[in-house]
């Protein structure tokens, strides 16, 4: 059933964009606000982002989202007032709050009325608002009388700008006193904005208007607002101009005040703010100040209105398209080299070349450019984990302070579409499994309180994101144990492994499936999973932990999905890339150097045993002895903590690769994830290193 | 007028293939292109030649020799890659050469024959008899199609 | 007697608001378009006009201009229909000193009226 709304799809467009602002501020306060407690300006941002979606969603008929909203609002308006106090309790009810207020934004979305039932959660608002009055008892505890503090002071801050600090000291100058009124329209004016305008008119003629929020320029570009706050410097005194407000139409409330401005040198300060006079009663005190600051709101709106939305389907083709032109910068390069070795050069070569040249850079901006639309900052996955780790804490009895960093750090929006799921597992398992309950972390010298950081970072052509707990880490030897049991290694391979290579066994699918095990390393249910999610969008992991200290993962992203850079091997006369974001390094070998452990080659490298892959062997099944080559090259990778080393014929060089899909019809091929074009036209096999790792570890 | 199709007339792409000659649906062919660099894509199978670069797109080649046993499979100057369109993907096939398109009418279409060689029935949709030529008209589904009946996507 | 006077091309507008506006205590003229309305001006100095928006001949905010340059303390409040906006915020820039929508309240006809003529 349709929610009949009364807004164009223009309209609801904007809503829901806002919506969703007012979501993310409210996820993100509501967690702030339990953790540093009573905090005047938050209290403000809360309280403004659910009232402003009350008067939102009332003005496009939603009516549900207006109920709760209102509830909301009357919740708030007492936390503000510190008629209320903040507890769990009650952030878990705003919560819930914002839960619902999802699932009622969806509504819009889906143009479909949910089966969500309001009637729990308004029951819940409606006995917390009451709860203050009852002093003591159950429920969120009444924080300090009311007589300690008298009705909160709604708070009107007019930030003005060294411009208008200079106008408003010119007009105390010449003998005017400013005054500052607020006015809150009634519902829904006719023409909102040419209401404000003539408003803000109407005031402005008793005195000289200082600033006002919106401003007319704003209000004349149809911004419109419930309040209208006006610093006016006048002769009159505040009984002409309370009349003269009372006169106006559509006022709902108006609240008017000497103002009180602070920083202004060689000024006396005026009396305090005396009570305001509304008309609709309910009159509210109102302090203001003067802060001189840059008038960068303004600058940020100018920049929000240069931007245009665009289709992600847009994007990918433009992605596909630039795909094209990078695999002819490429060829364009081939086709000159031979113009240059078989032709003498002359002019029209040079010309070539020079084109060449430009288009190669240009080609390689636009590839940077387009990649950047598509990049998304790292934030919008972000921003959902607070409440998720607040949540798991609390359910699972521990204490974790959550820090986040980096949130800046822009990825491709495909990638940050795939990276989700990994990080709520890791971030899950830190708490569940990693973090210690407060009791056990204070009996072993650590604070109550484990701490959980979750960063992103750009590095070279990567990202890297890091998740890492102070809780009490993995105990190789219990992996090992296990991994014995599972029969996934025998006793001597274990003893050979490195503890961080016996920690990343958990990453293995035999060992990390079984619950039980991961109880006991403190890690690891699924953990095969979140690997090969990363590993397929050519990512890779990798896992420091230590005993009684704590875990860190470390992720390799590449910056985008459809291009990558990649080392290009020649195998039996094709060419195979490599996706440098395994590639640790690249070696050349003398036969000689090959040894043997059962039966497999392996090498020695810096002291360690690095087990040897033939690709050769691997693609092709055979090696003949005209392969046998007195060197060799070796690619070395590692994914997962898992070290091998791939022989190939020879190296051919980094480049730049699109990858391309192999199609239905030739299905999935062992050791290969895809093909790529090469600046000849001719199609190069991807390796797939993480099966082929995956396979030698096996 | 002659060029004109009637209701029970269809156009097939004419190729030849060892000694024999096939026909395809008109429908289904994309285009005709000249004999490209193969990649080999290990481990596929025997009757996928491999991967070629269609302008930005990579598509399978198959080797219809080696699908329906058919002797011969040099390639010459007049080899051809005849690029198809089967349920929404774009693959290649190998054949001797391309003759011509030819308007087929319904009635000269035999359903089965046992005049054929190598390739086997069920791979067909029937038999053109024409005025100097037999054309054996291919079903590409079938033909894609492993001998067990699953469709190759599933091959692992 | 605070004289007003009405500016609408809708004869039958200007009938039901003049009944009102008499019948209140004021004094009413009448002109049906713009260019009337600012000859009319020029003649009785009202104390308020009420200026339709949409008129042949002179539109309403041309005429508010025109009545501006004759006297820039003119009181003028334009009648507007819905979705004129632009069209209301441009005439308060260009002095109109508020408005009301149409369909008219009564009641806030005659606060809106009182407002500036008491």
């Amino acid at each position: 059933m349709g929610l009949n709304l009364d807004a164009s799809p223009e309209e609801l467009k904007i809503f829901l964009e806002e919506a969703e602002e007012h979501f993310q501020t409210l996820e993100e306060d509501l967690i702030r606000l339990e953790k540093e407690d009573f905090n005047e300006e938050l209290m403000q941002e809360i309280f403004r982002a659910s009232h402003t979606l009350k008067g939102s969603s009332a003005t496009i008929g939603h009516t549900r989202m207006a109920e709760l909203t209102h509830a909301m609002e009357n919740v708030l308006d007492r936390l503000r007032k510190k008629q209320l106090a903040v507890s769990t309790e009650l952030v878990d009810i705003l919560f819930e709050c914002l839960d619902c207020l999802r699932v009622l934004r969806d509504e819009i979305i889906n143009d479909d009325e949910s089966d969500l039932e309001l009637g729990g959660i308004l029951q819940k608002l409606s006995s917390a608002r009451d709860s203050g009055d009852e002093g003591t008892g159950a429920g969120p505890a009444a924080l300090s009388s009311p007589e300690t503090r008298p009705a909160e002071k709604s708070k009107l801050s007019l930030e003005l700008n060294w411009e208008e600090s200079d106008a408003l000291r010119h007009c105390v100058e010449e003998g005017t006193h400013p005054i500052l009124v607020r006015l809150t329209f009634d519902v829904e004016p006719e023409m909102a904005a040419v209401r404000l305008f003539v408003t803000l008119m109407a005031v402005g003629e008793i005195g000289e208007i200082i600033k006002s929020d919106p401003s007319a320029e704003e209000i004349e570009n149809e911004k419109v607002s419930e309040c209208l706050t006006v610093l006016i410097c006048t002769k009159e005194d505040e009984e002409k101009l309370k009349k003269l407000v009372a006169e106006l139409p559509n006022i709902a409330r108006s609240e008017i005040e000497k103002y009180v401005y602070e920083g202004l040198e060689g000024q006396v300060q005026p009396d305090l703010p005396e009570q305001g006079i509304s008309p609709a009663g309910g009159a509210g005190e109102i302090k203001s100040e003067v802060k001189s600051s840059t008038a960068s709101n303004k600058a940020n709106n100018k920049k929000a209105n240069r931007t245009v939305r665009v289709d992600v389907d847009l994007l990918d083709s433009l992605m596909n398209l630039v795909g094209e032109l990078v695999i002819d910068r490429t060829r364009l390069f081939q086709i000159l080299t031979t113009i240059e070795t078989e032709y003498e050069i002359d002019e029209i070569s040079q010309d070539l070349g020079r084109t060449s040249v430009h288009i190669a850079r240009v080609t390689t901006q636009l590839q940077e450019q387009i990649m950047k639309a598509r990049m998304l900052p790292v934030e919008n996955l972000f921003n959902k984990f607070p409440r998720m780790v607040r949540d798991l804490a609390q359910k699972a009895g521990k204490e974790v302070n959550f820090v986040m960093a980096g949130q800046e750090t822009e990825l491709d929006r495909s990638i940050i579409e795939e990276i989700g799921d990994p990080l709520i597992h890791l971030l899950r398992n830190a708490v569940d499994h990693g973090i210690e309950i407060p009791e056990e972390r204070s009996a072993k010298g650590k604070s109550a309180e484990g701490r959980l950081k979750l960063q992103a970072a750009h590095e070279e052509n990567h990202i890297i994101i890091t998740i890492k707990d102070d809780g009490r880490g993995i105990d190789p030897e219990l992996v090992r144990q296990s991994a014995i049991k599972k029969g996934l290694i025998s006793e001597d391979q274990a003893k050979r492994l490195t503890d961080k290579e016996a920690v990343s066994l958990i990453f293995t699918s035999g060992l990390s499936t079984v619950a039980k095990v991961t109880d006991v390393s403190g890690r690891g249910v699924g953990m095969d999973v979140v690997r090969n999610n990363i590993e397929k969008i050519n990512g890779a992991i990798e896992i420091n932990s230590v005993v009684g200290e704590g875990t860190e993962f470390k992720i390799k992203l590449p910056l985008t999905l459809a291009i990558i850079r990649a080392l290009l091997v020649s195998i039996d006369n094709s060419v195979y890339a490599v996706p440098l974001s395994t590639v640790t390094e690249t070696i050349r070998i003398q036969r000689q150097q090959i040894e043997y452990v059962n039966n497999h080659e392996v090498i020695v490298v810096r002291g360690k045993a690095l087990p040897l892959k033939r690709l050769k062997k691997v693609f092709y099944g055979h090696i003949t002895d005209e392969d046998e080559r007195d060197k060799l090259f070796v690619v070395v990778v590692n994914l997962a903590g898992q070290q091998i080393g791939f022989v190939v014929d020879s190296l051919i060089g980094e480049q730049e690769i699109v990858i391309k899909s192999l199609g239905k019809y030739v299905g999935e091929v062992q050791g290969v994830s895809g093909a790529t074009i090469l600046g000849d036209g001719n199609v190069a096999l991807i390796v797939d290193v993480s099966t082929l790792v995956k396979k030698a570890a096996s | 007028m002659a060029e004109e199709l009637t209701v029970n007339e269809n156009q097939f792409v004419v190729f030849r293939l060892g000694r024999e000659t096939y026909g395809l649906d008109i429908a289904t062919v994309l285009e005709i292109i000249t004999m490209q660099t193969i990649t080999e894509v290990p481990g596929t199978e025997y009757f996928i030649e491999g991967v070629i670069n269609l302008r930005g797109l990579v598509i399978p080649v198959f080797n219809l020799h080696k699908r329906f046993n058919v002797e011969g499979g040099e390639i010459t100057r007049s080899t051809r890659i005849v690029v198809v369109e089967v349920e929404g993907n774009n693959i290649g096939m190998i054949v001797d050469a391309v003759s011509e398109v030819v308007n087929i009418p319904q009635d000269v279409i035999e359903q089965t024959s046992n005049i054929l060689g190598g390739i086997d029935e069920e791979y067909l949709t029937g038999v053109a008899k024409l005025e100097d030529k037999l054309v054996i008209l291919l079903d590409l589904v079938k033909v894609l199609r492993r001998n067990d009946g699953t469709m190759l996507e599933n091959f692992c | 007697m605070a004289k007003v006077l009405l500016v609408d091309d809708a004869a039958f507008m200007r009938m039901r608001c003049a009944k009102l506006l008499t019948e209140n205590g004021y004094a009413v003229d009448e002109a049906e378009n713009g260019q009337e309305a600012v000859e009319k001006y020029q003649k009785i100095k009202p104390d308020l006009v009420l200026m339709d928006i949409t008129m042949p001949v002179m539109d309403g905010l041309t005429a508010v201009a025109e009545i501006k340059k004759i006297d820039p303390e003119a009181k003028i409040v334009m009648c507007s229909a819905l979705g004129q906006q632009n069209t209301v915020m441009s005439a308060i820039k260009a002095g109109a000193k508020d408005f009301i929508v149409k369909p008219y309240q009564p009641e806030k006809i005659l606060s809106t009226i009182k407002r500036f003529v008491g």
